[in-house]
């Protein structure tokens, strides 16, 4: 269950922006369709806020500019795109020079976003940030809206206690009917969370009488919502049901993330009365949504439901598909719940260092009653100070052990994450790298028969293969046999058959009669030009029982050296794989590396990939620095990167390796003149289980691991577009 | 007049070529003109060749995966010159598609996976003459 908090920054807009008295009627019908587009449609709205953006610096006002990069994180967060919304909140943060109330806006905005975001304890540390700039002010109502925030970052830490003081401390303070109904709606979900659902009830109703004159739709939706939730505890399906539908109603066709979980909510419930037809379509509806907005927690959520309607609809194929996906998703999902354990721990540790502050709060509210009041809180704030001193040494010493085993474990399941998507991606090499083996040892097992023959056949010959040769030229057969055998096999099929012309020309021009044989061992052996050392050997009366001698000697020869290349070829391709695989040593544990041969050994890996219409350019500098780095983390980096080159490429193209050294760093560039990405993905690729590619190519962790394992060799990587061509710039530095 | 009968082969890797060649000569001697080619491209250039020469009869083994073209796209451009001859495969690895595509498309006779053996590709190449060469 989400709480509806939308409201509270609308009010941000509307209070401060009407203060304001703006000279320029552009800026504020700019505004004005901002703030129609804002909560409908958020691509117009973006497309907006960047106009105001270019508006404000052609102003050049720092502070419009602040509350232009305001409005763009506020679109951007609605778009799904975190990173984007983080980036432009910062930057109205500095903008905001030395108003305060601009501050404190931005402060709550980044708040918000950091408490969607799930970083709870840099939503807390903004809002408390925002929250004393509103104290200095004075202002009950913008107090009341923080505190409101406040309450959810505790809400969404699961302590139900701690937040619904804060909802009545902003209930008390606010006077709008708005700020009212949202503090009542959200104590009644805190009741539910603690399971005191005749106090959850009465909230509502109470609710559900201030609404009946006035009430926002999406107050509405969010109030039937909760109806349903604590119908749900008090396990009446049919009026879960009932007030479900009601929510999905009033929320006016806005597909988002509390629209799905009704959906699913739904979808459960019908399960329960085993009408499995509703269920699944209910499910599905749900399932659309989350795809779009990619959260791994409802989508796993939703793929259990799959797996159980579907086993019991008897399609057992389909349940345990789903199982599988809801497992995969499980063990990401699990990830995040640690994380989240260990954020509330670290809220307990900020809240101690407030204590202080909360105090103050605390004193603010109660002067305006009686002085009784105040002194009682005396008393109580000595008893607790003397409690919490005496606790306080015991209660830190086991939170630090709990935040450290719930570190450990984080880390755990982190480096499986990695392991996984090693093993994902070695899926996709294994194919390659049979073909890759495969041949060598083929060659070799076609090479021991020829090599054993030439062998016998030489041994055979030991006695009479020079008879009737005359002795003075024994020792020119000897060299004859020495030299080609030791000559590198310079394979060129093409030439040979040019060859096979100029030696038949050269044979008639010296007029001697070769047999089909005799120029079969000629070619063998490689004699393009007839010297005088096998012009007097073709003159011999035996000369093709001695040229077959020489052509053994030769091939036997040359057999041996095709093999020990093929098993070198077949070493590399393992010992590369053996680094590949390796499990990871600790991050920590680096050594100095060439990254020029790092690099070499992953493409040994996709050598196969590069014969199918795919070319490989590589420009290395002549000697490159080696740098501390840890090498199988970063072969995963480039085996990465080469692999969505090259299928990028779908069979065709161009990709670069280019490596650069400057006086303080190298840099690696990967490009490929492939698909591109489109701009929509440009912003989200780095982000964690996004993924452009057909469902089961990618785990959408790919790029999400080498941004980390990059970042944790303290390097840098971008993306960049250039006349087509798509570059991953890796940059590290030297004194790594 | 003599025949011209021609085994071709096909591998990107000389050691491979070698061998074959190696193995298909100490069966059958100097009966056929042996023709090596380590891509797609050289190997339709040879057939052409052969094909103003006059041909007889003509065995192709040839690898799958090869720069530039691939061994089925190898084997559909010769099927399209020399429908008749015998399309042997001798490949590390080849997708299942692709082999069903060279079946169906170019009228392949077997597939040999590599490593292989000498006999079992003997043996094959006797047969697939038998089939398409009846005399």
């Amino acid at each position: 269950m989400s709480i509806y908090w939308k409201v509270a920054i609308l009010l941000n807009f509307f209070v401060y922006t009407s203060k304001e008295a703006l000279s320029q009627s552009t800026y504020d019908s700019l505004r004005n369709n901002f703030l129609r587009y804002y909560k409908s449609d958020y691509d117009s709205a973006l497309i907006i806020a960047q106009r105001l953006h270019e508006h404000s610096r052609f102003l050049d006002d720092k502070i419009l500019m602040s509350k232009a990069h305001n409005m763009l994180g506020y679109s951007y967060k609605y778009l799904g795109n975190f990173d984007s919304a983080e980036f432009y909140y910062l930057k109205a943060l500095r903008n905001s020079m030395n108003s305060d109330t601009q501050k404190m806006y931005v402060y709550n905005s980044l708040g918000l976003l950091y408490y969607e975001w799930g970083k709870y304890s840099s939503a807390l540390d903004h809002l408390y940030k925002s929250y004393d700039l509103r104290l200095i002010q004075g202002n009950n109502e913008e107090l009341s809206i923080v505190l409101l925030n406040i309450g959810l970052v505790y809400y969404g830490v699961r302590s139900f206690e701690k937040a619904l003081n804060l909802f009545k401390q902003s209930a008390d303070l606010t006077n709008t009917s708005t700020g009212k109904q949202l503090a009542l709606l959200n104590m009644s979900l805190c009741y539910t969370g603690m399971h005191h659902l005749d106090s959850a009830q009465s909230m509502l109703t109470r609710l559900r009488n201030t609404c009946k004159p006035d009430c926002s739709s999406s107050i509405l939706s969010e109030m039937y919502s909760a109806l349903a939730n604590v119908q749900e505890e008090r396990e009446n399906p049919d009026s879960a049901i009932y007030y479900y539908n009601m929510a999905i109603t009033s929320r006016d066709k806005h597909l988002d993330i509390d629209m799905a979980v009704d959906l699913t909510s739904l979808a459960e419930l019908e399960f329960q009365k085993q009408n499995f037809g509703l269920a699944l379509s209910f499910l599905d509806s749900s399932q659309f949504i989350l795809f779009n907005f990619n959260n791994p927690k409802w989508l796993s959520i939703n793929y259990k439901l799959y797996s159980k309607i579907y086993s019991s609809l008897g399609s057992f194929e389909a349940s345990l598909r789903s199982f599988n996906k809801y497992d995969s998703l499980r063990e990401i999902f699990y990830g995040y719940e640690k994380l989240n354990e260990l954020t509330s721990l670290q809220l307990q540790q900020i809240e101690k260092s407030r204590t202080e502050e909360l105090g103050r709060q605390e004193d603010e509210i109660r002067s305006k009653n009686l002085l009784l009041g105040l002194i009682s809180l005396f008393f109580l704030i000595v008893l607790t100070v003397s409690f919490v001193l005496y606790r306080s040494n015991r209660f830190r010493k086991r939170a630090n052990r709990q935040i450290s085993e719930t570190l450990e474990e984080l880390k755990t399941t982190q480096d499986q994450l990695v392991a996984q998507e090693k093993m994902a991606v070695l899926g996709q090499l294994v194919s390659g790298i049979a073909h890759e083996i495969n041949t060598p040892l083929g060659a070799i097992q076609g090479l021991i028969q020829p090599v054993n023959d030439h062998f016998a056949f030489v041994i055979s010959q030991l006695n009479h293969g020079l008879k009737g040769v005359p002795e003075d030229l024994h020792s020119l057969l000897l060299v004859l046999m020495k030299h080609y055998g030791s000559e590198k096999s310079n394979f060129n099929t093409q030439a040979k058959r040019v060859a096979r012309k100029a030696l038949n020309e050269s044979l008639s021009e010296f007029g001697i009669q070769a047999s089909k044989p005799t120029i079969e061992y000629l070619l063998d052996i490689g004699v393009v030009e007839l010297n005088a050392s096998w012009k007097k050997t073709l003159k011999l009366p035996n000369h093709e029982a001695v040229l077959k001698l020489i052509h053994s000697v030769v091939m036997h020869e040359r057999g041996t050296q095709q093999m020990e290349t093929v098993v070198n070829k077949i070493a590399s391709m393992v010992s590369a794989l053996q680094t590949y695989s390796q499990p990871e040593r600790a991050e920590d544990i680096k050594e100095a590396i060439d990254l020029r041969e790092n690099i070499d050994q992953v493409l040994v890996l996709l050598e196969n990939e590069f014969k199918k219409g795919v070319q490989l350019i590589k420009s290395y500098p002549e000697t490159l620095k080696p740098i501390q780095c840890n090498p199988e983390a970063l072969s995963q980096v480039w085996t990465n990167l080469l692999i969505n080159a090259i299928q990028a490429l779908e069979g065709k193209g161009t990709v670069e390796v280019e490596i650069e050294e400057t006086a303080e760093q190298i840099t690696v560039s990967i490009k490929d003149d492939g698909c591109g990405i489109k701009e929509e993905d440009k912003d989200k690729i780095f982000e964690a289980f996004y993924t452009t590619k057909k469902r089961g190519y990618g785990t959408g962790l790919g790029l999400n691991i080498v941004r980390k394992i990059v970042m944790n060799h303290r390097g840098k990587i971008k993306l960049k577009v250039e006349t087509g061509k798509t570059i991953f710039k890796t940059t590290f530095s030297k004194t790594l | 007049m003599a025949e011209n009968k021609v085994i071709l082969i096909l591998d990107d890797e000389p050691a491979i070529l070698d061998s074959v060649k190696y193995q298909v000569q100490k069966k059958f001697g100097f009966e056929f003109e042996y023709e090596l080619a380590t891509n797609g491209q050289e190997g339709l250039e040879i057939v052409d060749e052969l094909l103003k020469e006059g041909l007889d009869m003509l065995v192709t083994i040839s690898d799958w995966l090869m720069p530039g073209m691939n061994g089925d796209e190898f084997l559909i451009e010769l099927h399209k010159r020399i429908p008749n001859c015998v399309k042997i495969m001798l490949t590390g690895q080849a997708d299942s598609k692709s082999i069903e595509k060279a079946y169906k498309q170019a009228n392949l006779y077997k597939v040999i996976y590599k490593p292989w053996s000498s006999d079992l590709m003997l043996k094959t190449i006797e047969e697939g003459i038998k089939k398409h060469y009846p005399s």
